[in-house]
C-alpha cells in the first residue's frame, strides 16, 4: 500500500489537515466534527494537555497557560523586534531559550515554539490517522509566504517533533492557488486575498503552464478575525457599562463568554442580518444577583465597527500590486482565504477594489490545506505536471562601508537564482575584506537579519580601490543559501552556506521527538483504560437502575435474598475495579457485569410475564 | 479472530505500558506480533520499548496528573486523611469515612490541628471575664467537651480535658449564666437557615434526649455555655450526620441522594454563623466530591435538559452561568471541570446541583 502525505494549514489562529482520497482532495473533519482545529495548547490545572478547541476555550479563565498564535514567534531570535512586541500583548510568559531563541513557559515549564507547534501538528496528524486508520508519517506543510529560512526551518523541527517528516514546506498563496487551479487550466494572474484569524496575506501569483510562481507577497501579521471580534467585545463592553455601571472586562469568565459570543455573532452575520447575543447570568451584581447580557446585533452595525480593518488590508492589497509592478486589471481571479472572507463586507469591498468579484468556488477555511495534500500527493506520485516555483521572501545582500546594506537578491525574486556584484576594497593594503550576509529591507545593515559572516584572506596589496572581489548570492530550490567571494585577480576564494536554524539543536530536537512519542503511547494507554472503565460504569449503571425490579422479582423466587446479595456484590466489585484503573480487573468486571445484567434482564423479563 | 486477539493483546499492552510495567507490555505486543506478524502498530511498539530497553531508559513518567496516587495507609489515616484517595471504591470511603468519624479528634489539640476557622477569633466572644474561675471550671455530668481553640490562652475558656462523671459542684456565689436557647427554637432558626429539617429534627431529638443524662456521643449543654457554644455543637453534630448520610448514600449506590446529602451539608455550612459545620466539611471535601462525581459520572457528557428560556427564567449566580455557557454536549464531565476554571470541587458541586434541578441531563 501507498504511504500517505497528509496537508496540514498550520495556521496562526486555526490549522487544517487534508489528503488526497481516490484522486480528490478532502479535508479531514477533527473528533468534533470541525474541520479546522485552533491552534491553541493549554496546560490544565490538573496539568493536563490541551490541544484546540477545549484549550480555546478555557483560553482567558487559563489565560496565563494558554499558549497562541505562535506561529507569529516562531523561528524568531529573543532579541528580535518582533518577539518585543507580541511580549507585551500577549498573557502567557514568553522567556528567552539557551540559545538566543524564544521560548513559553506554562504551568512553569518552558516550552520551545517547535514544540507548542508540534502539539498542534500531533493534533492534526492524529486527526488524519483516526481518519484513515493507519499511521501517518509523512506530511506537506504550509506557511506564510513571507517565512524566511528560520522560521521555515522552525516550523520543519515542528514536524519533526510530531513525529512527522515534512517533505515539503510550501508558501500558503501557493497551496491556495494549487487547489484553486486543481483541474482547471488556468493561466494567468491570480491575487490570494487571506484573511485569517490572526494575520492577513496578499500574494499576487502567476500560474502558466502549470507553473505557479509567486510574484509578489505583502501582508499585516498583527489583522485578522481576532481584531473583528474584539470590536464585538467593545461595543457590548462600552454598553453593558452604560446600562449597569459595570465593565465586564474585570471578570475573566464573562470575558471568555464575551469572546465566544462575539466571534459566533459575527460567523452568523455572514449568512443573517441580525442575531442575538444573549448571554445570561453573565456578571455578579455583588448582591447575590446575576446580570444579562441581552443585545441584537445587526451585520450592519458590524460592518461599520470594523469597516476600517478592511480598508488597512486594502491598502496592503495595493502595496503588492505594485511591487508586482502589474495593474488590478492585469489580475484574472481573486481568490479568498481565511474564515474573516465570508464576512459580506470583505467580499464586497476586495471586489470594489479588484474590480472584479472574488472566486467562491473555493471554501476559505479549507483551501490551503487542500492544495498542501495536492503538493503532498504529486510528490509522492513525482508527476512532473505540477511545478512549484517560489519566491524569496526577503532582500539578500551584504553589508558594506558605512554601514549600509547593499542588496544583490531582491525581494521577491523567484528561486532557484544567483546573482554576482564586483566590490572593490576599502583601505591602502588592505589583505582581507569580511563579508556579513544579510536580510533584509532597510538601507541600514544594522536593522536587517544577520544571516551568517566570513572573511576573505590573502588579498594583494595595493591602494583602496584596486583589489576586486566579487560576490555571489545563489538560492537552490529548496531555499539554501550560498555566498561566494572570489579574488578575481587570484581567483582565491570563500563560501558559506547558509543553514537555517529553528534555535534548537539536533540533540534537542531529538530529545523532544522522543517525548512526544513517548506522551502519546502513555495518553493512548490511558484512553484504553478509560474506554474500559465507561463500559464498566455503563454496565453498573445498567444493573443499579435494574435493581428495584430485580428485587421484586427474586422476592418469589427460589433464588431469594440470597441471590439478591451476590447481585448486590457483583455491583461492589464492579465499582471497586472501576476506581483502580486496572485494566485486567477492568476486563474482568466487564464480562462479569456482562453476565449479571443479563440475568437481571432476564429475571425481571421473566417476572413481567 | 487473529486480528481480535491482536488488537487486544496491543491494547492490553497499552495499558501495561500506562502503568510502567515494560516488561508485560513488550510480552503482550510481541505476543500480538506472533499472531499478525504483519501488524505494524504491534512491531512499531515493541520496537519503540525494545530501543528504549536496549538504551537503558527508564520507563517514561507518566504526566504528573494522571499518576496513580499510593493508596493511604490505614492506620496512620487520620479524620482528614480521606483526601486523595482515588482507588478505593465507594464502600471502602464510607467505612473509611465511618471508621475516621469514630476517630474524630474533639479535643483541643484536635481542633488545633485542623483548619483554622473563626474559631480565631471566637475566645474574644468565649471568655466573658464576669464569670468567676471556679464556675468557668464547673463541669455538668457530662464528658469533656473542646472549645474552640484559644490562641491566648490567658483569655480563653479553661474547659478541662476530662472531668469525671460527677455532680457538679454549686457555685459559691450567684452568676448570671445565659441560659441556653431552647432546642426546637434553635432548630427552628436552623431549618430558616436553610439546614435540612431532617438533620435538625435529629439533632433535636438527640438534645432533648440528652437533657437529664449524659449522651456518649454527643455533647450535651455545659451550665457556662452560651448559645454560641450550643449552636456550635449542634451545627457539628448536624454536620456529622449529614457527612454520615453522604458516605451511607454513597455506599448503596444511590449516588443522587448522596450528592443532595453533599450539597445540603455544604448549604448549611455557608448558612450557619457558627464554624461547627465547617469544622466537619473541610476534612471531608474528598467525600463530598466523591458525592458529586458519583452523581455526575466522570465520562458522561453533560446537555441541557431545559430551553434557553428556562434557563434565563431561573436564578443562577454568575459562575453557574458560565458553566452553564460551556454545556455543548460535546466535553465529558471531566474535560469541562478542567476548563472550567473554578476548581474541581466547585465545578463538580454546581454540575451536580444542574442535575439534580433537572438544568442539564448527562448522556
Amino acid at each position: 500500500m501507498t504511504e500517505r502525505v497528509i496537508g496540514i494549514d498550520l495556521g496562526t489562529t486555526n490549522s487544517c489537515v487534508a489528503v488526497v482520497e481516490d484522486g480528490s482532495p478532502v479535508v479531514i473533519p477533527n473528533r468534533g466534527g470541525y474541520k479546522t482545529t485552533p491552534s491553541v495548547v493549554a496546560i490544565s490545572e490538573s496539568g493536563r494537555r490541551l490541544v484546540g478547541h477545549i484549550a480555546k476555550r478555557q483560553a482567558v479563565t487559563n489565560a496565563e497557560n494558554t499558549a497562541y498564535s505562535v506561529k507569529r514567534l516562531i523561528g524568531r531570535s529573543w532579541t528580535s523586534p518582533a518577539v518585543k512586541a507580541i511580549r507585551e500583548m500577549v498573557p502567557y510568559k514568553i522567556v528567552e531559550g539557551p540559545h538566543q531563541d524564544v521560548r513559553v513557559e506554562l504551568r512553569e515549564q518552558a516550552f520551545s515554539l517547535p514544540e507548542v507547534s508540534a502539539f498542534v501538528l500531533q493534533e492534526m496528524k492524529r486527526v488524519a490517522e483516526d481518519h484513515l486508520g493507519e499511521e501517518v508519517r509523512k506530511a506537506v506543510v504550509t506557511v506564510p509566504a513571507y517565512f524566511n529560512d528560520g522560521q521555515r526551518q522552525a516550523t520543519k523541527d515542528a514536524g519533526r517533533i510530531a513525529g512527522l517528516d515534512v517533505i515539503r514546506i510550501i508558501n500558503e498563496p501557493t497551496a491556495a492557488a494549487l487547489s484553486y487551479g486543481f483541474g482547471k487550466e488556468i493561466e494567468g494572474r491570480i491575487a490570494i486575498y487571506d484573511l485569517g484569524g490572526g494575520t492577513f496575506d496578499i500574494s499576487i501569483l502567476e500560474i502558466s503552464n502549470g507553473v505557479f510562481e509567486v510574484v509578489s507577497t505583502a501582508g499585516d501579521t498583527f489583522l485578522g478575525g481576532e481584531d473583528f471580534d474584539k470590536r464585538i467585545i467593545d461595543w457590548l463592553v462600552g454598553g453593558f457599562r452604560k446600562e449597569h455601571n459595570i465593565d465586564l472586562r474585570i471578570d475573566m469568565m464573562a470575558l471568555q463568554r464575551l469572546k465566544d459570543a462575539a466571534e459566533k455573532a459575527k460567523c452568523d452575520l455572514s449568512s443573517v442580518r441580525e442575531t442575538e447575543i444573549n448571554l445570561p447570568f453573565l456578571i455578579s451584581t455583588g448582591r447575590a444577583q446575576a446580570l444579562h447580557l441581552q443585545r441584537p446585533l445587526s451585520r450592519h452595525k458590524l460592518e461599520e465597527l470594523t469597516h476600517d480593518l478592511v480598508e488597512r488590508t486594502l491598502r496592503i492589497c495595493k502595496g503588492a500590486i505594485d511591487d508586482a509592478g502589474i495593474e488590478k486589471t492585469d489580475i484574472l481571479e481573486v481568490i479568498l482565504v481565511g474564515g474573516m472572507t465570508r464576512m459580506p463586507k470583505v467580499q464586497e469591498m476586495v471586489g470594489e477594489f479588484f474590480g472584479k468579484e472574488p472566486c467562491k468556488g473555493v471554501h476559505p477555511d479549507e483551501v490551503v490545506a487542500l492544495g498542501a495534500a495536492i503538493q503532498g500527493a504529486s510528490l509522492l506520485e513525482n508527476t512532473a505536471d505540477m511545478l512549484l516555483l517560489d519566491v524569496t521572501p526577503h532582500s539578500l545582500g551584504i553589508m558594506v562601508m558605512g554601514g549600509y546594506f547593499h542588496r544583490l537578491i531582491d525581494r521577491n525574486t523567484t528561486i532557484p537564482t544567483a546573482k554576482s556584484h564586483i566590490f572593490t576594497t576599502t583601505r591602502e593594503d588592505q589583505t582581507s575584506v569580511k563579508i556579513l550576509v544579510m536580510q533584509g529591507e532597510n538601507d541600514r545593515a544594522d536593522e536587517n537579519e544577520l544571516l551568517g559572516e566570513f572573511v576573505l584572506t590573502g588579498l594583494r596589496k595595493a591602494l583602496r580601490g584596486e583589489v576586486e572581489v566579487e560576490v555571489t548570492f545563489e538560492i537552490s530550490a529548496d531555499g539554501i543559501v550560498s555566498v561566494a567571494a572570489r579574488d578575481m585577480e587570484t581567483g582565491q576564494h570563500q563560501s558559506i552556506t547558509v543553514t537555517a536554524t529553528s534555535g534548537l539543536t539536533e540533540s534537542e530536537i531529538m530529545s523532544m521527538a522522543t517525548e512526544q512519542e513517548e506522551y502519546m503511547v502513555t495518553v493512548r494507554a490511558d484512553e484504553s483504560v478509560e474506554k474500559e472503565r465507561q463500559a464498566v460504569e455503563k454496565l453498573v449503571d445498567e444493573a443499579v437502575s435494574l435493581m428495584p425490579s430485580v428485587a421484586k422479582a427474586l422476592e418469589s423466587s427460589a433464588l431469594g435474598s440470597q441471590g439478591l446479595e451476590a447481585a448486590r456484590a457483583t455491583v461492589d466489585q464492579a465499582r471497586a475495579a472501576l476506581a483502580t484503573k486496572d485494566p485486567d480487573e477492568l476486563a474482568k468486571m466487564k464480562s462479569a457485569m456482562g453476565r449479571t445484567l443479563q440475568m437481571f434482564k432476564t429475571l425481571v423479563k421473566d417476572s413481567e410475564k | 479472530m487473529g486480528g481480535i486477539n491482536a488488537r487486544n493483546l496491543i491494547e492490553r499492552g497499552l495499558a501495561s505500558y500506562g502503568r510502567g510495567e515494560l516488561q508485560q507490555a513488550l510480552g503482550l505486543w510481541r505476543e500480538a506480533l506472533a499472531l499478525e506478524p504483519k501488524n505494524e502498530e504491534a512491531k512499531k511498539l515493541v520496537s519503540f520499548v525494545e530501543e528504549r530497553m536496549t538504551a537503558k531508559t527508564p520507563v517514561p513518567p507518566r504526566p504528573s496528573s494522571r499518576e496513580p496516587s499510593p493508596l493511604p495507609d490505614p492506620d496512620t489515616e487520620a479524620w482528614n486523611a480521606d483526601e486523595g484517595t482515588p482507588s478505593e471504591s465507594d464502600g471502602q470511603t464510607a467505612a473509611r469515612l465511618v471508621r475516621a468519624e469514630s476517630n474524630f479528634d474533639d479535643s483541643e489539640e484536635g481542633i488545633r490541628k485542623r483548619r483554622p476557622t473563626l474559631v480565631s477569633i471566637l475566645p474574644e466572644l468565649l471568655a466573658p471575664s464576669t464569670i468567676p474561675e471556679d464556675m468557668r471550671r464547673t463541669s455538668t455530668m457530662m464528658e469533656a467537651v473542646p472549645l474552640p481553640v484559644a490562641t491566648q490562652p490567658t483569655r480563653s475558656v479553661a474547659v478541662p480535658m476530662a472531668v469525671p462523671v460527677a455532680v457538679a459542684p454549686q457555685p459559691t456565689r450567684p452568676v448570671f449564666v445565659p441560659p441556653p436557647m431552647p432546642a426546637q427554637a434553635m432548630g427552628k432558626s436552623l431549618v430558616e437557615e436553610g439546614v435540612p429539617t431532617e438533620a435538625v429534627q435529629e439533632v433535636i431529638t438527640r438534645q432533648v434526649e440528652a437533657q437529664p443524662v449524659a449522651t456518649p456521643s454527643s455533647r450535651a449543654p455545659h451550665r457556662t455555655d452560651t448559645p454560641l457554644d450550643l449552636a456550635l455543637s449542634e451545627a457539628r453534630d448536624i454536620g456529622k450526620i449529614l457527612v454520615r448520610k453522604v458516605s451511607d448514600a454513597l455506599a448503596a449506590g444511590k449516588n443522587a441522594e448522596a450528592a443532595e446529602a453533599a450539597e445540603d451539608l455544604l448549604l448549611a455550612a455557608e448558612k450557619s454563623p457558627a464554624p461547627g459545620i465547617g469544622e466537619v466539611v473541610e476534612p471531608s471535601r474528598t467525600t463530598l466530591e466523591r458525592a458529586f462525581f458519583a452523581h455526575l459520572g466522570r465520562s458522561g457528557v453533560p446537555t441541557m435538559a431545559v430551553d434557553d428560556a428556562t434557563v434565563n427564567s431561573s436564578s443562577f449566580d454568575h459562575r453557574t452561568g458560565f458553566l452553564l455557557s460551556c454545556i455543548d454536549g460535546t466535553l465529558p464531565i471531566d474535560t469541562l471541570i478542567d476548563i472550567s476554571g473554578m476548581g474541581r470541587f466547585e465545578a463538580a458541586r454546581t454540575l451536580s446541583r444542574l442535575l439534580r434541578r433537572k438544568i442539564i441531563k448527562v448522556g
